[in-house]
């Protein structure tokens, strides 16, 4: 058998310089080439930038062009906006804050715009705007169901935000002064705001449970309560809930088996009324075996 | 659907630049599209010794070609020929490794690894490595997997080149942004476009006598067995002329090319031949037995050189015929003188049914046999990729 040959062969194809690989391309040696060379090169760059501009087209048509009109949908200028919310936010109000003309055609109104201005509204939590041919403008929203109030300084101005039971904070519309009074204050929220927007607080769903509570339980008595300190609520060693009444009396909760805590303060709500003494400053609720109850000194009597 | 692939055949000659495109249907129909011609300059006996101005025509050439099929190509098959142009028969060896002593596909790699790896000396490449036949037990076999045998050899005929010639030459067509996509010795593309495939298979030598060289290429069995580059064309010719009558090179090419015959007869021998033709002052008679005498002894030794290389077939009786293609085999009497030299019939070039006749030139030979190589190696490629799923995949891959 002939000796093997080691060592590396050698192929006409190894000495192609790749130029035409596109990875170095070898220097154009005559004009020809050269002119060859900037026609393809004007080619591909044309081509990239027919690209672009394709896709760029097609972007803006997205946004702006109103693909039923162009398919034939039969478009009149709209005769009823259907406005449809779970909450408190009226049609009429809504009409005026988007501010659709009259006699505006159905295919003119650019409901992306006008959802973005709809969900800018922060006591709104979804909405849907749709197109229902020939005249109709479809909206349906869903609010924010307050659950307690908050006052925050904004710009040198005290404003009442109001708080969800999912802990979303968002600015009042169309609830009525009665219902605002209606709900409990909430204080010992540091920061209400994560930037520009109010913040969602955490322990919502806390505040929730000892609210509802509440208000089945003993809905008399809830009715006084003013506002609630929830400053202690997530404390490791003591969580506390301290509740302030309409007449100044200081009730300390602890966030949990609010049964217990409730029977207690219905005992001495009842022990109270049929016996004639001081008023109450504080109740604190939260100890083991009793409860601690503090009078007034006797002036204030 | 049917997939078309343009391909251009660049043949740098050195008389002429001439490209032709072709459009490759499914690997299997060649059709003829367009072509390019440009006059040669930076070459010189098929070597080019300036690339810039052989750059310069070749693309001029193939933008003529690329303007004449209104279309634009990218990959190239690039005849390449030249005096740096060797070639040596190398044989692999194996053992059969079968207990059974059938002969095995891997049986055969192994003799092929064998006969492909022997190194060249540095600077030197390889242009084809072709598989001239298979020997089990020393005899020739056609197809050896399934045999019994003991032994098995491959032949090879290794053709190679100068890597700065034939990166020069490559250099011509990457230049202008295209790809080689084949580099093709002149000879073997010659071959496949002037003989068929009953030539082929009973061994045929087809000689392509260029203006600067002559490219041959003997093909038996249907396979090249032995290519080769004899320094002498054309060119040789006229010059000749031009030394030997004291003439110039314009009119000794005149005189090859309307008078020069390579056998006279008795009677034509006395004729004579006005070196200007209008028979004024300076004007003066050639007797044509001088012109032939000088036709004759350069083709002659042409034709000597190559009974010396391919001296073995001849003994063996393996060459049956001898055809002759390329410019200067126009010349009148050449086949006769050819059979007599290398006593084997001899006869001109003939191309396939298929070839437009408006192509039907034996100048055209390389050209057209480098769009048929291009074709045949489409075809192998498409039966590679059989099935839509590999289509699929050599689409993507090509993108």
């Amino acid at each position: 058998m002939p000796k093997k040959q080691t060592g590396k062969v050698s192929d006409w194809k190894g000495l192609r310089d790749g130029s035409a690989k596109g990875k170095s391309r070898a220097k154009p040696v005559s004009w020809r080439a050269r002119l060859r060379s900037v026609w393809v090169w004007t080619k591909r760059i044309a081509a990239v930038a027919a690209v672009c501009a394709l896709g760029y087209g097609a972007y803006y048509a997205y946004e702006n062009i109103y693909f039923e009109e162009i398919l034939g949908a039969d478009s009149r200028p709209i005769r009823q906006i259907a406005f449809k919310t779970d909450g408190a936010i009226g049609g009429a109000w809504m009409n005026s804050y988007l501010k659709i003309r009259n006699g505006s055609k159905l295919t003119d109104v650019n409901i992306f715009s006008l959802k973005q201005a709809i969900d800018a509204l922060t006591q709104i939590k979804s909405s849907e705007v749709e197109r229902v041919f020939p005249d109709t403008l479809r909206i349906t929203i869903s609010e924010h169901k307050p659950m307690a109030k908050i006052i925050v300084r904004v710009d040198y101005e005290d404003r009442i935000f109001l708080m969800s039971d999912e802990g979303v904070f968002f600015r009042p519309i169309c609830i009525s002064d009665a219902d605002i009074a209606k709900l409990l204050y909430i204080s010992g929220i540091k920061t209400p705001f994560s930037g520009s927007a109010p913040a969602t607080y955490p322990d919502a769903a806390r505040l929730k449970e000892f609210i509802d509570f509440a208000k089945s339980e003993n809905p008399e008595h809830f009715a006084v309560w003013y506002a609630v300190d929830v400053s202690e609520i997530s404390s490791i060693t003591l969580p506390l809930l301290t509740v302030t009444t309409k007449d100044g009396v200081a009730i300390v909760f602890e966030p949990k088996d609010y049964k217990k805590q409730f029977d207690r303060l219905q005992y001495i709500l009842r022990y109270i009324k049929e016996n004639p003494f001081n008023r109450v400053e504080k109740m604190d609720l939260t100890l083991k075996e009793n409860s601690l109850v503090k009078f007034a000194p006797e002036k204030s009597k | 659907m049917s997939k078309s692939k343009t391909v251009a055949a660049l043949e740098i000659g050195t008389g002429k630049m001439q490209v032709f495109l072709g459009e490759i249907v499914d690997g299997k129909m060649l059709n003829f599209v367009g072509s390019g011609q440009a006059m040669t300059a930076g070459v010189k006996k098929a070597d080019i010794c300036d690339v810039v101005k052989a750059a310069a025509r070749a693309q001029a050439a193939i933008v003529e070609a690329e303007k004449s099929a209104s279309a634009q190509i990218k990959t190239v098959c690039l005849g390449i020929s030249g005096t740096h142009i060797k070639g040596f028969r190398n044989t692999g060896s194996a053992n059969v490794s079968g207990a059974d002593a059938i002969v095995r596909r891997e049986d055969i790699e192994r003799a092929t690894e064998d006969a492909r790896s022997k190194t060249l000396a540095e600077g030197r490449s390889y242009i084809h490595r072709i598989c001239s036949g298979y020997f089990l037990d020393g005899k020739y076999c056609a197809d050896p997997v399934g045999m019994r045998a003991e032994h098995i050899d491959v032949e090879y005929w290794m053709l190679y080149g100068d890597n700065e010639k034939i990166s020069d030459a490559l250099h011509v067509v990457q230049s202008f942004g295209l790809e080689v996509e084949h580099l093709v010795f002149s000879g073997i593309a010659s071959a496949l476009a002037v003989t068929d495939e009953k030539q082929r298979e009973n061994g045929v030598l087809v000689v392509d006598i260029g203006c600067g060289t002559s490219d041959y290429s003997y093909v038996k069995h249907g396979r090249t067995v032995q290519a080769g580059v004899i320094p002498i064309g054309g060119d040789h010719i006229t010059n000749d002329l031009s030394f030997g009558l004291q003439l110039s090179r314009k009119d000794s090419e005149r005189i090859k090319i309307h008078c020069g015959k390579a056998t006279i007869t008795e009677d034509e021998k006395s004729q004579k031949f006005w070196k200007l033709g209008d028979q004024q002052i300076g004007d003066k008679k050639i007797p044509m037995d001088a012109i032939n005498k000088i036709v004759r002894a350069r083709l002659e030794e042409l034709f000597l050189l190559l009974r010396d290389e391919l001296d073995e077939f001849l003994i063996e009786d393996g060459i049956r015929e001898i055809v002759l293609t390329g410019g200067t085999s126009n010349l009148n009497g050449i086949c006769e003188l050819a059979s007599a030299v290398m006593e084997l019939p001899c006869s001109k070039g003939k191309f396939a049914s298929a070839v437009q006749p408006c192509l039907r030139y034996q100048e055209y030979a390389t050209a057209l046999g480098l769009l048929e190589y291009a074709r045949r190696e489409e075809e192998v490629a498409s039966a590679k990729n059989t099935g839509w799923l590999g289509g699929m995949f050599s689409t993507i891959f090509k993108l």
